[in-house]
């Protein structure tokens, strides 16, 4: 196995509050990385480092060998890492279908502006690509019957669940997904988990941020805890869950907001 | 009554129309990839200007207008790129001020300018059929850019711009070319103005002009380039709407629509129209499925959004 994210002593500081504190992952080809920590322990954070979207203050980031730490966030997607966000993020005046074509749009369209205008020869094929790709996440996420509608129309569940059909239609070789089930029921979650299981066989690498310490146990290959900033503990999950600074990081925090 | 005497009796209406459609659409296409710019208003004043200038100076007019137009895309882009890092409302106001000391420009610039009277008695080059030619033209491009990919592009853009970088769009270099297409639109629309009414003042590409612009694209319905279309056509004829005695308060009219409109349709005639055919289909219009009808955010929020923005760029939280 080989790394395919490694990021080195990564810090995000916002004035004094250091909100990702040297951090270094690796992430092997083709598992499923589990991050969990109390609320505010830097999760999000780190994740916005990863893609590029949050300015780091220090540290190193390499993906599939690029060294990507002055990159452009959308130059990284591009080259094949895709996310979903804590707060779904979709745009309301697309449909379900057209924000899930948007994950293809500049894999398959590129990211000129001219070039769509030569509608017959160039575009049309290129559309029927974006429509099957679009077709395939909609189809995996079970969204059929929620194609044409707009996400104001959908359940919070199913907001989510268009947000991650967009990131797979981005085709990326490395998923970021932030706490992906937060506000489905549980039926939802098992079928976000069972998909998540499935793109896992299929040789997708993940990193799933959740609270959720027994659907990450399930699913992750290789777990992190991380407590204000850092990265406290890391390793199989059935060894994670029983150390001890895990426990009083979960439960000094509890402690400390009943008193 | 007779065809040809009701074409004359409504010129100016008419003339207003394709001007006023090339305007709307200038506006249309900054505010839909979420730039918050009038700089279109001064490269309307900037290419009328030149267009006179060069036309006093024995140049083929329409030539004249050419150049104008292209050294507006030159200039828009180089602003445009200038200002990358500027967003929001202090956008809006750096591109009010540029409005503002061109005016103060043409006013003082003496012969040139021809002063507070502006310049008079430039020929008309472009007939009505080629006004009407243009406003096609344009309203094809703005089509052609807010269907398909493109079109969903700068939706995700203004609408959430994390969200368009995560799927690899490259926001800056649409908003430099949205910033662009204003600057020639803007132009463009100056040109038409000269042409038709053979002369400019300084006082015509000003602040009027941009509540004007503003109100056009409001009322027909901010994130649709149909919106942006009807908008400016309701605005050139409403002069001959608006009964007698209330002709002389036309900009205080202008006013109560815009306000009248963020309130009780926040997304204009086109929002309208769209409400009603969604009831007729239970489906959102096809439109919206290729990238340009507006619907859950009101274009006052869309507006408000842009206001909101941060002055720079910076890290955000996620
Ligand atoms: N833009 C910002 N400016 C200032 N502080 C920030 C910013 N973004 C995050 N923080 C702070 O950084 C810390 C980590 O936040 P983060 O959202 O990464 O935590 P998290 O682990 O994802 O929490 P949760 O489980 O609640 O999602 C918090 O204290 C937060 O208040
Ligand atoms: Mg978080």
């Amino acid at each position: 196995m080989s790394a395919l994210l490694s990021i080195k002593d990564v810090a995000v500081h916002y004035g004094g509050v250091k909100a990702v504190d040297g951090v270094t992952i690796t992430v092997e080809q083709g598992i499923v990385y589990g991050l969990v920590g109390p609320n505010g322990s830097g999760k999000s954070t780190l994740l916005g480092a990863i893609s590029r979207l949050t300015r780091i203050t220090s540290g190193e980031l390499s993906f599939d060998g690029h060294d990507y730490t002055h990159w452009t966030p959308q130059r990284i997607a591009r080259q094949g890492l895709g996310r979903t966000f804590q707060t779904v993020r979709l745009v309301p005046t697309l449909t379900v279908e057209a924000n899930i074509r948007l994950g293809a749009d500049t894999r398959v369209f590129g990211t000129g502006i001219f070039k769509p205008w030569l509608r017959p020869l160039w575009y049309r094929p290129r559309d029927k690509e974006v429509t099957d790709i679009a077709r395939e996440a909609i189809a995996r996420l079970e969204l059929e019957s929620f194609r044409d509608r707009l996400p104001d129309e959908l359940s919070y569940g199913t907001q989510r669940r268009v947000e991650i059909a967009r990131a797979l239609a981005t085709n990326p070789s490395l998923l970021l997904l932030d706490e992906p089930t937060a506000g489905m029921t549980d039926e939802e979650r098992d079928s976000i988990s069972e998909v998540i299981r499935r793109l896992r066989r299929e040789g997708l690498t993940q990193i799933l941020v959740d609270h959720d310490v027994d659907m990450i146990t399930g699913l992750a290959d290789t777990m992190g805890v991380m407590d204000q900033g850092h990265l406290i503990i890391e390793g199989l999950p059935r060894d994670v869950v029983r150390d001890q600074a895990v426990q009083s990081a979960y439960l000094g925090r509890r402690q400390r907001a009943d008193s | 009554m007779n065809i040809n005497h009701l074409y004359l009796a409504n010129l100016v209406s008419i003339e207003n129309t394709m001007i006023y459609v090339v305007l709307s659409l200038s506006f249309f296409v900054v505010l839909r990839a979420g730039v918050f710019s009038f700089a279109n208003v001064g490269f309307y004043g900037l290419a009328g200007y030149s267009t006179a200038i060069m036309a006093k100076d024995h140049v083929p007019p329409l030539l004249a207008a050419l150049i104008a137009v292209v050294a507006c895309g030159i200039i828009g882009f180089i602003f445009g790129l200038s200002v990358r890092k500027l967003r929001g409302t202090y956008l809006g106001l750096f591109t009010i001020a540029f409005v503002l000391v061109l005016q103060v420009l043409y006013r003082n610039a003496g012969t040139i300018t021809g002063g507070s009277l502006g310049l008079f008695g430039v020929p008309q080059f472009l007939p009505v059929w080629a006004l009407l030619v243009i406003a096609i033209i344009v309203g094809v491009v703005i089509w052609r850019l807010s269907r398909g990919s493109i079109g969903r592009s700068f939706e995700a853009t203004r609408l959430n711009e994390s969200l368009a970088q995560s799927v690899g769009i490259e926001v800056a270099r649409r908003r430099l070319v949205a910033f662009t297409m204003s600057s020639v639109l803007g132009g463009i629309a100056g040109v038409m103005y000269v042409s038709s009414f053979r002369s400019i003042t300084p006082d015509s590409p000003g602040f009027n002009l941009i509540t004007l612009g503003l109100t056009m694209v409001v009322l027909g319905g901010m994130a649709s380039w149909q919106g942006a279309i009807v908008g400016g056509i309701l605005i050139a004829w409403l002069p001959n709407i608006l009964i007698g005695p209330l002709q002389p308060y036309q900009i205080l009219v202008n006013g109560l629509i815009l306000a009248a409109m963020v309130v009780f349709a926040p997304r204009g005639v086109a929002g309208i129209a769209e409400r009603v055919y969604r009831r007729y289909r239970r489906k959102p219009a096809p439109i919206a499925a290729t990238g340009g009808a507006p619907a859950g955010d009101s274009p006052a929020a869309d507006v408000a959004a842009l206001a909101e923005q941060p002055a720079v760029q910076s890290g955000e939280k996620l």
